[in-house]
């Protein structure tokens, strides 16, 4: 025993560093689950104030460019679609004017803290549950779709934005009813990746790039970015480059979306598997 | 030494607070974040303590973490880097660095704190990204970003170097 302690006197550098590596490896691994993000909110909440302060003077330096930004999204906004709500009528041909039940609810956030240059980019918001935020929203910048709330703490949620290894964002063609998914392969942040694109969809650079609703977290139509490049891999499906249309670097207003009916979906998905499952 | 030490703490309050702040918003060609914080931890006295330099090093490592939001990369890769450091000294010295008062240019010369240095970040920086993406099969990016992220943190060390210690022996 006395040998032991000895030993373990004598190493007590190499002791304390495997120690302080544990300790660093158990925080990384934290980080990525629900009860970690929960834990290092502590943390969070006094470097998330430094953070909006600076971003309050970042923010105050770019308004010309911002004022730009929300301009251009005011007049698509009066432009305004019905894809934000939900036809209550059947038939929709026997009349125009038809009644229209909302299903999915939008309300601003600003970007206190962001990434772009690394392999799993992250961004911080300053709403949090107190807002009414929960995980796996959509989020949308004024240019078109961000990412997906991962974790709320009371007053901040991060964000995975499309630049995340984990992130898979579910899209279709605007003009052709074919359906893919956009994923980032790492690299340059203006570029993305769509797979799963069928062979039949003839995909041409310049195809638009929209959001799907099957997922639940954005309505259908919001725009993801254009096909730069397209190859025809094993003869099925196609691999293609997509340029967002979000700059990341620029990033400073977003808009997390509520999807009204997302319990109601969710319990129906799941009657159904269960019903299905005897 | 006490006077050397203290100015080092400053050093390395302010770094971190240009490091959150500034460098940490700036991004070269969409791959690079200079990362200049470890340099002012390899600039620590030989002689420091080492188990107090080792959680000096884990606690400014969590201090990026923390503003970074990337749970305990930072304090992984810098704790490793302190780990290391009196290696990377026995390279350039046979006294393990023992005869060095500081470590600046004036004090062993250009070549070996280029060596030193170099060796220590491209270290640190292949640590860090190995953790962010936490895999092998984008090996040859990983690389990439290691070489020009440390090059370019490289520079800015050097220039802060040259600018407030001077590059040559002639002060002495």
């Amino acid at each position: 025993m006395r040998l032991l302690f000895k030993i373990l006197y004598k190493n007590r550098i190499l002791v304390l560093f495997v120690a302080l590596e544990i300790m660093a490896l158990v925080f990384i691994y934290l980080n990525r689950s629900y009860q970690g993000a929960v834990m290092l909110s502590t943390g969070r909440r006094w470097s998330g104030r430094m953070l909006e302060t600076r971003m309050g003077i970042v923010k105050y330096l770019s308004l010309n460019e911002q004022n730009a930004l929300l301009s251009e999204q005011n007049a698509r906004l009066m432009n305004s679609n019905p894809r934000f709500f939900q036809s209550v009528k059947v038939n929709d041909d026997l009349t125009i004017d038809t009644l229209f039940k909302q299903v999915y609810e939008v309300f601003p956030a600003r970007v206190i803290n962001a990434s772009y240059n690394k392999r799993n980019n992250y961004l911080t918001l300053d709403r949090g549950t107190l807002h009414g935020v929960e995980p796996g929203m959509g989020v949308v910048g004024p240019q078109g779709v961000v990412g997906i709330i991962k974790n709320v703490s009371k007053h901040y949620s991060s964000v995975l934005p499309i630049l995340h290894s984990r992130t898979i964002i579910g899209a279709q063609l605007k003009s052709k009813p074919y359906y893919g998914s956009v994923t980032w392969p790492g690299g340059n942040y203006r570029f993305a990746e769509v797979n799963d694109l069928p062979a039949q969809s003839k995909l041409v650079p310049g195809d638009t790039l929209v959001s799907d609703e099957r997922s639940g977290k954005f309505p259908s139509g919001i725009p993801i970015g254009t096909i730069s490049k397209a190859e025809l891999i094993d003869g099925f499906t196609f691999k293609a480059e997509v340029a967002l249309f979000t700059d990341f670097a620029a990033l400073r207003e977003v808009y997390i979306i509520k999807n009204l009916h997302k319990r109601e979906r969710e319990a129906l998905d799941e009657e159904t598997q269960a019903t299905d499952a005897e | 030494m006490r006077n050397n030490f203290l100015s080092l703490s400053f050093g390395l309050l302010a770094i971190l607070m240009v490091q959150v702040f500034v460098l940490n918003h700036v991004q070269l060609g969409g791959y690079l974040n200079p990362y200049v914080y470890p340099f002012v931890l390899l600039l620590f006295p030989v002689r420091t303590d080492r188990a107090f330099y080792l959680i000096l090093a884990f606690l400014t490592g969590l201090f990026v973490d923390v503003f970074e939001n990337s749970g305990g990369i930072h304090a992984a890769a810098t704790t490793l880097t302190a780990y290391l450091r009196p290696r990377f000294l026995r390279l350039i010295s046979t006294q393990g660095g023992n005869e060095f008062e500081t470590l600046t240019i004036r004090e062993i010369g250009l070549n070996k704190m280029l060596t030193f240095a170099g060796l220590v970040i491209l270290q640190h920086h292949f640590t860090l990204f190995f953790l962010e993406s936490f895999s092998f099969r984008e090996f040859g990016q990983l690389l990439l970003r290691t070489l020009l992220s440390s090059l370019t943190s490289f520079t800015l060390f050097f220039l802060w170097e040259l600018v407030f210690f001077g590059g040559s022996k002639r002060n002495r």
